[in-house]
């Protein structure tokens, strides 16, 4: 009896929440499904009067949202890669090797997590330019691929990890990569994904480097192509509340799937690499 | 010591890799940054220029459909168009210029002028070269592209603030037409304030904490200072020139300005406190008139479904001024002279067929692009205020002054009069400090 | 070595040092370099030379388009008169302390309420992340517009429960509130996750050995899973210090730093002095500034979560 008091409880809470977290997205779901006149109507409505798709298809038809879109997933899919790549093993070593200066490089390299875009987007502008760089994927990708936090994460994921697993197969005569490789890789998968999940929102929605770096309409990413034809409110232009939203609406899609595929892996990683008992 | 530069060297061959790759596999980028001098100068290639502009929404659709026109219509010039938000482009048109692949052309507001001539990136001379001829522009938009006797750009636009009035809602309040001064503005907004019981602001038991309507409505962000300005400059009052070094404020005239400004939110209560999207409001019903731009013509166009008119900017003072801004186009220092010459005739073109430019609610200062213009909707009120539209300053510290983002001086003014309701005498001391201090920064 | 709490992943505590690892081969030292090489060249590149010289730009007079003129530490100077800049730091203090505790708070509540066995858990977990999946800018549009004070949706409800409106970005009391509850939003299901990650990482042996123990679920969770979790809550409270600090879009785009300097954040302050006015020295300057802040409030944050030093 107390348990299924409890069990209702949880399923209450769990409901609020859900509520709490989707309330203003709800909300502009319910409007991008609306004409214009409507979304401003007031007292608001949630169940709109005239349901239309026009916003939807107007972002489709008139803009190059799927190019864009391309740009947003081949930026956001090769930086995560990158980042992947060159951080886990950067952080293996900073995690579990000791050799001088790795205090230092570290700080360092935490440091810079400090130090927010705006600070260096001139200097890294007028690099990318002497280099031929601007205007291009690599643009955003190689800037998003000096990634911090991943480091700040797997550094000491890695050092967490117990050391009579790289013991054993030392023993065994592995060599240094191919413990990275075939012990370290497959026990950190939750911190991977973990990793993953975030460096690639955070590049798929990455915004004012971006938009700095890259100068043709085909080669703009999502958010700064959504935010061009939006409108702006702080600037004299009318903002189109409609296609704005329908446009947002539509760019969550790609992260949410990144979430649903890989929130698996770090709930059972763990739980299944059997190390930890 | 010896690990440092073997670092160094790696970091120094992964950089030429990139920029080796960069430039094969993209040749759209390397065709604006490397191609100077005689590159670009052979006979049958066109000549690419790349031109910047801050619109986004309706306005960069039209802008983005003329550059294509302009581009089929000859084949010397190819002209890229980019744009961003204003202050976001100009970061990266500087940044630009800093590494010497500057835009061709760049559009800009009057008053943000003053500043790149400040900072010496444009090119008065490609100006001139056009030989432009003053008859053939809006003169308030014409003036507006001169800074100390030397013209920088040539005029594109005028902007404007007017009066949006829901006629529907005037017809069943009884009100015949939209009110053009001080006493008849006041009187229509408090019929036009409704109360949840039905009771208008002028009748008895008005109940002012639970209003369902609201008869006027305007920004009461940086554009609450514009009409400040306005009123200013209705007393026949205008303290700001492109040259000051100081300010002194006339207390009771610019008092009387925003005196004016907060009785309609506290005194009459005509005027929702703190509200954040007239046009919005407008646009739903929900406020009968706003003062608000011609940029939001289309918009309201397509938006409403009542019927609705503009009128000019009421004259609540002796005189009639209204707040205003010209875009225009201006050409940055290049030492390839065939960019600028191709910079040269592509202003002159999209000038001379800005007419479609109106589309989307601006006003051409081309006179021919303007008389040529399919009217749109409500354009006639803002047509009719050209004679005493008013700009701000092109000071070189305009920008600062002006500013629509925090810290800005106009901005702690106009939030102070229309949020907090404090006393117009101590706001206009704030804000002539708050300038003093930023003229002399 | 070999208990459970160490091999916990989460028992850094008893690894603060790594003296009790046994040292590597010399050799090793060059294995340790190539794994890194990849990462740091990309890494001095496009980020550590980009950064120092955005810093050293503080030293200097710079419009973006001109040359740079060295000015010594006057730009530092300027900062001690100028009332604007006091401000973002209170501001910026201020934010923080609305939006640390209840983002680390409610994130580990969710994150161990969604570590629970239960049905719809994991929707649970995808709707918590929605926020922060979202474009900020058009975080702060859909926020802007509910926050209305007139024809809002919140202050519909809050008539419609016999409440009256509150005036929440144009009232420069509320203004500061009404963003940081925005920013609560956004950021707690990405420290849900962070959080969850951790809790992954405790055994469930560990849990199960004290309930049998007789320990209530609270004493549990006080006494096995906080210890345990401090390393990820020292990771999680510095990222959210960094990205409290450092939060600029939905500012941007809510308040633009008002009503009045109400909202203006030392982030904020800083894009307005580059970006705006094009005075990109004394940006710089308040880069250093905020620099120096975060790493104050680390310093602090390490003295009260001390773990992971040996890194």
């Amino acid at each position: 009896m107390e348990k299924g008091m409890r069990q209702s409880l949880k399923y209450i809470l769990l409901i609020v929440i859900c509520v709490v977290f989707l309330f203003p997205l709800a909300w502009a779901l319910a409007c991008s499904i609306k004409p214009e006149s409507e979304i401003l109507s007031y007292p608001p409505k949630w169940i709109p009067d005239t349901f239309t798709v026009s916003n939807y298809t107007t972002v489709l038809e008139k803009y190059p949202y799927l190019s864009w879109g391309a740009n947003s997933l081949i930026t956001a899919v090769c930086g995560t890669l990158m980042i992947l790549f060159l951080s886990s093993l950067a952080a293996y070593a900073l995690g579990r090797f000791e050799f001088r200066g790795r205090k230092l490089i570290y700080g360092t390299i935490v440091t810079m997590l400090l130090i927010p875009i705006q600070a260096y987007m001139i200097p890294l502008y007028l690099m990318c330019a002497k280099i031929g760089l601007l205007n291009t994927y690599a643009s955003i990708i190689f800037p998003s691929a000096a990634n911090v936090t991943s480091i700040f994460i797997l550094t000491s994921f890695f050092k967490s990890l117990p050391r009579e697993l790289e013991e054993a197969a030392r023993i065994d005569g592995c060599g240094e990569f191919t413990i990275f490789l075939k012990i370290m890789l497959p026990l950190s998968k939750p911190a991977l994904s973990t990793v993953t999940i975030l460096t690639f929102i955070a590049n798929w929605n990455s915004f004012l480097w971006p938009m700095i770096a890259i100068r043709s309409d085909k080669m703009l990413t999502l958010p700064v192509g959504i935010a061009q034809f939006m409108g702006s409110v702080n600037s004299n232009a009318q903002f189109q509340y409609g296609t704005a939203l329908a446009a947002c609406c539509m760019a969550i899609i790609p992260t949410m799937v990144v979430f649903l595929l890989l929130q698996r892996y770090f709930v059972e990683g763990i739980a299944t690499s059997g190390i930890k008992g | 010591m010896k690990k440092i530069i073997a670092v160094l060297a790696s970091i120094a061959m992964v950089s030429s890799l990139f920029s080796g790759c960069a430039g094969g596999s993209q040749p759209a980028s390397t065709a604006s940054g490397a191609a100077s001098g005689a590159a670009s100068s052979s006979a049958s290639a066109p000549v690419s220029i790349n031109y910047y502009g801050g619109w986004t929404g309706g306005d960069l659709d039209k802008m983005s459909a003329l550059v294509q026109k302009f581009n089929e219509s000859q084949s010397e010039v190819q002209v890229t168009f980019t744009s961003l938000q204003w202050s976001q482009m100009f970061t990266k048109f500087l940044a630009d210029y800093q590494a010497g692949s500057t835009p061709d052309v760049v559009a800009m507001h009057t008053f943000e002028l003053g500043q790149f001539v400040d900072m010496g990136v444009l090119n008065a001379d490609a100006i001139k070269g056009l030989n432009l001829n003053a008859a053939d522009y809006i003169k308030t938009a014409w003036d507006g592209t001169i800074l100390n006797d030397v013209q920088y750009g040539i005029p594109l636009d005028v902007n404007m603030h007017a009066l949006y009035y829901n006629k529907d809602l005037f017809k069943a309040a009884g009100i015949a037409s939209a009110p053009t001064n001080k006493e008849e503005l006041i009187a229509a907004a408090q019929k036009l304030t409704v109360d949840a019981n039905g009771k208008n602001a002028t009748e008895s038991g008005f109940d002012a904490a639970n209003i369902k309507q609201y008869g006027f409505g305007f920004l009461q962000n940086h554009h609450a200072f514009y009409q400040t300005f306005a009123l200013m400059n209705q007393q026949g009052y205008n303290p700001f020139t492109d040259n000051m070094t100081t300010l002194s404020l006339d207390s009771g005239k610019t008092s009387a300005a925003l005196q004016f400004l907060e009785d309609l939110v506290y005194k009459y209560k005509v005027t929702p406190a703190g509200e954040k999207s007239p046009i919005d409001d407008f646009k739903a019903g929900s406020v009968a008139m706003v003062i608000d731009g011609n940029w939001q013509l289309s918009g309201v166009n397509s938006a409403a479904k009542f019927d609705w008119d503009t009128a000019a900017y009421p004259q609540i003072f002796s005189q009639k001024a209204v707040w205003g801004a010209a875009e225009l186009l201006a050409i940055p220092n290049n030492k390839d002279a065939d960019k600028v010459k191709a910079a040269q005739t592509f202003i002159k073109w999209l000038s001379d067929n800005s007419a479609e430019w109106a589309l989307s609610g601006q006003i051409p200062a081309n006179v021919k692009a303007q008389q040529a213009a399919t009217k749109i909707k409500g354009i006639d009120a803002y047509n009719s205020e050209l004679d005493y539209v008013k700009f701000l300053p092109a000071h070189k510290k305009s920008v600062k002054i002006f500013s629509s983002a925090a810290p800005s001086p106009i901005l702690t003014a106009a939030q102070n009069a229309m949020l907090n309701g404090k006393d117009p005498a101590e706001i206009t001391k704030q804000l002539e400090s708050d300038i003093n201090k930023v003229l002399a920064g | 070595m070999s208990n459970r709490q160490m091999s916990s992943g989460a028992a850094a505590r008893n690894l603060t040092s790594t003296k009790g690892t046994k040292p590597l081969r010399a050799s090793q030292g060059k294995i340790a370099a190539l794994f890194l090489l990849p990462y740091l060249a990309v890494f001095l590149v496009f980020r550590l030379g980009p950064s120092i010289a955005g810093i050293a730009i503080s030293f200097f007079k710079w419009d973006l388009a001109g040359s740079l003129s060295f000015i010594g530490i006057n730009n530092f100077k300027r900062m001690l008169t100028d009332s604007n800049f006091h401000t973002s730091i209170l501001n910026t203090l201020i934010f923080f302390v609305l939006t640390l505790p209840p983002l680390i708070l409610l994130s580990l509540l969710l994150a161990a309420f969604f570590n629970q066995k239960m049905r719809g858990r994991n929707v649970g977990r995808v709707v918590a992340i929605i926020p922060y999946v979202l474009i900020p800018a058009v975080v702060g549009i859909i926020w802007n517009w509910m926050y209305d004070n007139n024809f809002g949706i919140l202050n519909f409800y809050i008539k419609k429960m016999g409440g009256s409106a509150i005036h929440w970005l144009t009232n420069e009391h509320v203004a500061l509130i009404s963003v940081a509850i925005v920013i609560i939003w956004s950021f707690l299901g990405y420290n849900t996750i962070l959080f969850l990650a951790g809790l992954q990482g405790i055994p469930k042996e560990l849990y199960e050995a004290s309930l049998i123990d007789g320990a209530t679920r609270f004493q549990t969770f006080m006494k096995i899973t906080l210890p345990l979790l401090k390393p990820t809550t020292s990771m999680v409270v510095t990222l959210t210090m960094v990205n409290t600090v450092q939060l600029f879009d939905q500012i941007y785009v809510m308040t633009n730093g008002g009503p009045g300097t109400s909202t203006l954040t030392m982030v904020q302050y800083l894009y307005t002095s580059a970006f705006q006015n094009y005075e990109m020295g004394y940006g710089s300057a308040i880069e250093v500034a905020v620099l120096i802040i975060l790493v104050i409030m680390i310093f602090i944050q390490n003295k009260f979560l001390k773990v992971d030093e040996g890194v």
